[in-house]
């Protein structure tokens, strides 16, 4: 069996480095320009970034969503209206995905009674993503986007170049307070979501 | 927990008891010892860590239950193997080798300036206002705030560090001799001394670099003064103090048996002559199989076989029909496509049959315990052996792995392994519905 030992680890690494390259899919958009100040009265639909396609701030003004969570079931975000909800896209290849979501199941721990909910769309195929799921101790509703049917769906969120990670910040009332490109840090939920969970 | 000594070799629970070990790893302390190699041991929390840090560590998570107990078994066995030629490195004084103590050298000198610059780093921060102005500008693109933020840093870093390189020169009272490049210059000449044994020789700087003739002014001041850099920044740490010994217990950790396994395999694989007395000792090494890219039909009877062969005859195509008529699942779900099939691999009436027809032709019935089969070629690739010279990395390797492999087994006869495994059920790997 040692001497398996270097072919294997050779062979595998040569797999999962193909694997992991594909998160070059995702990189970075440029920094989206604020809406522009008009004389409407009617305030312009904007997140803290982005300006959603659909003109509205409110998450339940959006066109609805159902998708198939690893738990076997149909969900409609609405399940979860009422709570702080911080949806975040990711995926099984996606490194920097893996790294903040130890943090997402912490918060989810200390913060699950004070209304947050954290609820992860994992844009990927569902076997892997149950095993990360898995892996990763995730206490929180993984829904399954497929790849193929992604863009759409995220584009509507305002993730039009499809970038991984992605999280978006609804208040109870709907309102999207906040959308973060890229791994979220600790700063970011203190200054964003720790707020809306004291009262 | 049931104690399991066995081999290195002979580790046949070991997947399985990792894999119902891992279930439990999150709740158990990670200092649990799972193996004990000699006076060493390797614990929950390395193979954890030897996983985390490895380049598929994305990856392992994504892996169902088995595949992932079989990569924790592999790391393991590597994790002990690492121990056993970390003990006989350290039995055989390669600690006091001179190339080895260099490296070392080295690196302690790279470790103490790298404390030393984070230290410079970490001195610099952004004013409130600043910090808030960017953060307007940036909100909600991470990679993009931390960009800017690092580019406005990056420009007074620099200023930093050459006041800060101006300052230590005068304070560790540093000499530069310029004066004595020229083509008298030896290896023994000191260009640049000052406190502490603070110094750079001739010798220094030209070791290692890649000089086709003698090296220019220049060049040489460049590199002159980088070394310096360096080793002033080092000094300054090492002066205040830093603490540097568990870096330096990692280096020795990973390079001893690193060093060990580059004389090793000078030992046993020493010349072109070595690797071509093995590869012409083993001939299977060199020889690729001929290769048949093969379409199918399974029929379940004589009958069907014989039906479906003269529809094929008549102009009807092998894979339509195989698409729908075939017995075999796979031939049927790849509409006959078998895709390559290699010499020695498959059925060896198959095989004589695929060596005599043409490509395209179809073959008459072939019966086997799966049914009656009509198969076709659509393209060949003959086998052949390959020449020494295409072959010599790959006979290398497995010339060393033959090698180590037995070196392993009478290392760990020497120092004793001892595998503590808590004995698991054999569990399905779990995938997820």
């Amino acid at each position: 069996m040692n001497e398996r030992l270097i072919v294997l680890g050779t062979a595998l690494m040569l797999v999962l480095a193909a694997g992991c390259e594909r998160s070059g899919q995702a990189s970075a958009p440029p920094a989206a320009a604020p809406a522009s100040e008009t004389n409407t009265e009617v305030a312009e639909p904007r997140t803290a970034t982005t300006v959603l396609p659909d003109r509205t701030n409110n998450a339940w003004e959006l066109a609805p969503f159902k998708l198939r969570g690893l738990d076997g079931r149909l969900h409609t975000l609405d399940e979860w209206k009422g709570k702080v909800i911080l949806m975040n896209f990711w995926a099984s290849w996606c490194a920097p995905c893996q790294y903040e979501i130890p943090e997402f199941v912490d918060y989810q721990k200390r913060y699950g009674d004070k209304g947050l909910q954290f609820i992860g769309i994992g844009v990927d195929e569902q076997r892997k993503l149950a095993n990360v799921a898995r892996s990763l101790h995730i206490n929180y509703p993984v829904l399954v986007l497929e790849p193929a049917a992604a863009r759409p769906l995220m584009a509507r969120w305002g993730n039009d170049t499809g970038i991984i990670p992605y999280t978006v910040l609804i208040d109870r009332d709907g309102t999207i307070r906040y959308i973060h490109r890229g791994t979220f840090d600790h700063d970011t939920f203190k200054v964003y979501v720790e707020p809306l969970l004291n009262h | 927990m049931m104690m399991l000594k066995r081999s290195l070799s002979g580790l046949l629970l070991l997947m399985t008891a990792l894999g119902a070990w891992a279930e439990q790893a999150a709740g158990n302390t990670v200092q649990e010892v799972l193996a004990r190699v000699g006076q060493e041991s390797v614990t929950l929390a390395d193979l954890e860590q030897a996983i985390r840090s490895s380049p598929y560590a994305t990856q392992f998570n994504t892996l169902d239950e088995g595949a992932q107990a079989e990569l924790r078994g592999d790391f393991l066995k590597r994790l002990v193997a690492l121990r056993l030629l970390r003990q006989e490195a350290q039995a055989q004084g390669l600690e006091k080798d001179p190339q080895y103590q260099k490296e070392a050298g080295e690196y302690r000198i790279a470790q103490y300036y790298r404390f030393y610059t984070q230290k410079l780093r970490e001195q610099l921060k952004l004013d409130p206002e600043e910090e808030q102005a960017l953060r307007a500008q940036y909100a909600g693109d991470a990679d993009a705030l931390a960009a800017a933020r690092s580019a406005e840093l990056s420009g007074r870093y620099k200023e930093l560090k050459l006041l800060t390189i101006r300052h230590l020169r005068k304070q560790l009272h540093v000499v530069f001799h310029l004066d004595r490049f020229g083509e008298n210059v030896t290896p023994d000449n000191v260009l640049m001394e000052g406190d502490h044994g603070l110094r750079i020789t001739y010798g220094d700087l030209i070791e290692g670099a890649d000089l086709k003739g003698t090296p220019t002014k220049e060049w040489l001041e460049d590199r002159l003064y980088k070394r310096a850099e360096l080793l002033l920044l080092a000094k300054q740490a090492e002066l205040e103090g830093v603490d540097i010994s568990a870096q330096m217990a990692a280096f020795r950790a990973e390079r001893l048996p690193a060093l060990l396994m580059e004389r090793l395999e000078k030992q046993w694989a020493p010349s072109d002559e070595t690797l071509r007395a093995y590869y012409d000792s083993h001939p299977e090494l060199a020889k690729v199989p001929a290769r048949w890219h093969v379409g199918q039909l399974v029929a379940s009877s004589y009958a069907q076989a014989s039906a479906m062969r003269k529809r094929i005859l008549a102009g009807e195509s092998l894979f339509v029909l195989a698409g729908r008529y075939s017995i075999d699942p796979y031939g049927r779900a790849h509409n006959g496509d078998l895709g390559w099939l290699k010499e020695g691999q498959g059925n060896p009436a198959v095989e004589a049959q695929l060596k005599k027809m043409a490509d395209g032709e179809v073959s008459p019935i072939l019966k086997s315990p799966l049914g009656y089969h009509l198969v076709t070629v659509l393209e060949r690739r003959p086998g052949e052996v390959r020449p020494f010279e295409k072959m010599k990395d790959r006979v290398r390797q497995a010339l060393i792995q033959e090698k180590f492999s037995r070196y392993l087994a009478a290392l760990e006869k020497k120092y004793g392994v001892e595998w503590m495994l808590a004995e698991a059920p054999a569990q399905e790997s779990a995938d997820n519905e």
